[in-house]
């Protein structure tokens, strides 16, 4: 509980901390005023609609008037609206992370679902004939870039076979899920891939160094089966390492799949993100900032939640 | 076959026969002879200790038994017959079978031999669901009895603690009871109490031996202090590089030791009549190289007696009297013994 408590205190630190700094942030473009008027189109706006669009950023205000202004339109959700088309920018971030959301979790399946029973495969008999195999393949998708990996497979799946549709849409898994699974396989399989080499390498290398230790040849002087010794034994100590990369993506490709996103044309959080930067749109940059740093932290939370059920000696602070 | 059944009846005769063994690793540097020829059997209920220096093959000669080796770049040799069965051929998932089952082992660690992230009382009742199948209620039933066996208080609160929460000695006895589970016929024990505290290695051994009578279960002892093994096993093998030097009951061990390196383990034992300051004796160098062991006796190189004989000739397992066996050319009581304890100024001349 003490655990749970610290860890809470941390993610209320964490956030106030970012939030402050996105705050303030606006303040230190240099002619953010300028830029944002330009955004709008300086001629479409008179001097008055000017003056209240400015006093809606509550740039003028002193810093910590400002910051309570920002904290206040969060919470209260009143985030305004894009400069260029006046849409509601909780709708635009909303769609983009909805978007996001769902490449992230398809994306983080896919690899673990293929890394975990590869790199448990490959430990088993490491040195052997598959953990060649996988390392080198592993390392191949590793060091695949994203785009060239989704150009190949794009040109493949869907000029070739035309298997896929080559521009994805955003179809809801409820309403059609052919179609959404056609829509989201590519990007998901080009998140996937590298991902998986690497959490294959991670997890063999730690499962090696575990299936060593004395409490595995208990377990078999003891008559368990193989196949319970790798998943029963010798896997949960040797998360760590694979739950912490995981942990570390969760944001990462949340906020980051701009690539991935572009080539499917996918209007994603990391995408719409990258074109607001570019529009000034420094409201919509500002929030996506937020929730993405909000994303990381619980993220982060849950997982020092799940250390303490993978190893109960983390609970009582013997480790870490 | 319910092993429940057996623990109640016990045969007696031969349990293990262990002929011609050998279990070398290949190695980047070379074939490490780590078991070189170990031949001798266990009856049932016998307790046989096994002594040695770190390092002579002791750990590797037992999981040899066990067939609990890594499987590559390992040379076996040789043959173990259990009950008339022989392992060294049999297959991997027919060894799982019997480990656990019929077969226990305890270590010499254990603050790393039990899963840290397993629940006790689930690593308790393991071999009992896998061998006899055992429902969770039943096997809770019969491993809560088995930590009151191996004197652990407060048993059911240890089925829901992890290892971390316990002491060694603790661990120690969590061990034992979890190969005595299923009632196995032989237990090994490899240095069981090297890693526990003085005062708790005495309660283990007394432990251990009471298990052992009370079930009537043979047990391995293996250790590199020949004083542990003096009072709670019947015969006791000395080995040396991987060989086994000597062989005795364990009485006429200690009484008619005859191969200098068992005199050279004995005299290395702390005696309570010693004076406090006394300095004990230890062996001088090192065990050999297992990978280029020295040519005749390995033991040459280190023997106070050794002559070009022993330099050059191996010697054979010769008999002393049935059941004790030993390799020497020049044994405890010789006349080359006698010469040399004279010339050391260790004892007069004459007989
Ligand atoms: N996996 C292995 N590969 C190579 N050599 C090994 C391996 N395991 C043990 N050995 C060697 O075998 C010898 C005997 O080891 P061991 O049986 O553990 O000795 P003891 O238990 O008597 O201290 C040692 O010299 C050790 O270095
Ligand atoms: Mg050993």
């Amino acid at each position: 509980m003490r655990y749970f408590l610290r860890k809470l205190l941390q993610l209320v630190i964490v956030v106030f901390a970012v939030t402050f700094t996105v705050s303030l942030a606006l303040g230190a473009i240099p002619y953010a005023e300028e830029r944002i008027i330009a955004a709008k189109g300086s001629g479409a706006i008179n001097e008055e609609e000017k003056n209240k669009l400015l006093d809606s950023l509550n740039l003028r205000e002193p810093t910590l008037v400002q910051y309570g202004y920002f904290v206040g339109d969060l919470v209260t959700l009143d985030w305004g609206v894009t400069l260029n088309g006046n849409q509601p920018i909780s709708t635009s971030i909303s769609d983009g992370l909805g978007i996001s959301l769902r490449l992230m979790i398809y994306g983080q399946l896919v690899a673990l679902l293929i890394a975990i029973p590869a790199a448990v495969f490959a430990a088993y008999r490491s040195g052997g004939l598959f953990d060649r195999f996988s390392t080198t393949v592993s390392f191949g998708f590793i060091s695949t870039p994203n785009y060239v990996l989704a150009t190949i497979l794009g040109l493949l799946f869907t000029v070739r076979w035309k298997l896929f549709p080559a521009i994805s849409t955003d179809v809801g898994f409820f309403e059609a899920p052919w179609d959404h699974f056609r829509n989201f396989f590519l990007p998901t399989i080009v998140l996937a891939l590298p991902l998986a080499g690497a959490y294959m390498r991670l997890l063999r290398s730690d499962l090696v160094n575990t299936l060593q230790s004395d409490f595995i040849t208990t377990a078999r002087a003891k008559g368990v089966s193989t196949p319970r010794i790798l998943f029963g034994h010798a896997l949960r100590p040797s998360l760590f390492s694979l739950v912490t990369a995981a942990a570390v993506n969760v944001g990462a490709l949340v906020g980051g799949s701009v690539v991935v996103e572009t080539a499917f044309n996918l209007n994603g959080l990391g995408r719409r993100t990258v074109l607001g930067i570019f529009a000034s749109e420094f409201r919509l940059v500002q929030i996506t900032v937020v929730i993405l740093a909000l994303v990381y932290v619980i993220t982060n939370f849950l997982v020092d939640i799940l250390y303490g059920f993978l190893d109960p000696r983390v609970r009582v602070g013997r480790l870490g | 076959m319910s092993t429940l059944q057996t623990a109640v009846r016990r045969e007696t005769g031969t349990l293990l026969e262990i002929e011609d063994l050998a279990t070398h690793f290949a190695t980047p540097g070379g074939v490490v002879r780590a078991v070189d020829g170990v031949t001798f059997s266990l009856d049932h209920g016998q307790r046989l200790g096994i002594v040695g220096e770190s390092g002579c093959g002791k750990t590797i000669l037992s999981r040899s038994i066990m067939g609990l080796l890594p499987r590559r770049n390992v040379i076996r040799k040789g043959s173990v017959l259990f009950e008339g069965t022989e392992l060294t051929t049999m297959s991997l998932k027919d060894r799982q079978k019997i480990w656990g089952a019929e077969m226990a082992m305890i270590f010499q660690d254990p603050m790393t031999s039990l899963n840290p992230v397993m629940k006790i009382g689930k690593q308790l009742a393991e071999p009992l669901r896998i061998h006899l199948g055992s429902t969770r209620e039943n096997a809770q039933e019969i491993v809560l009895k088995l930590l009151q066996d191996v004197g652990i208080p407060e048993p059911e609160k240890r089925l829901e603690q992890y290892a971390h929460e316990l002491s060694g000695g603790m661990r120690q006895r969590i061990m034992i009871a979890m190969a005595l589970a299923c009632g196995p016929s032989v237990l090994f024990a490899d240095e069981p109490t090297t890693a526990l505290d003085v005062t708790v290695q005495a309660q283990i051994l007394d432990l251990i031996e009471d298990q052992c009578r009370e079930r009537e279960m043979a047990l391995v002892l293996v250790t590199h202090d020949l004083g542990v093994v003096a009072g709670h096993t019947d015969q006791i093998i000395v080995m040396y590089a991987g060989k086994i030097v000597e062989i005795a009951p364990t009485a006429t061990l200690f009484s008619k030791m005859k191969m200098p390196y068992t005199e050279a383990l004995f005299q290395s034992i702390p005696k309570l009549a010693d004076p406090s300051h006394t300095r004990l004796t230890t062996i001088g160098g090192r065990p050999p190289n297992l990978v280029a062991p020295p040519d005749g006796c390995s033991f040459s190189p280190r023997c106070p007696y050794a002559t070009d004989t022993c330099t050059k000739v191996e010697p054979e397992l010769q008999q002393a009297e049935p059941g004790h066996l030993f390799a020497c050319h020049y044994p405890v009581g010789s006349d080359r013994w006698n010469e040399v304890q004279v010339s050391l100024g260790r004892r007069s001349g004459g007989h």
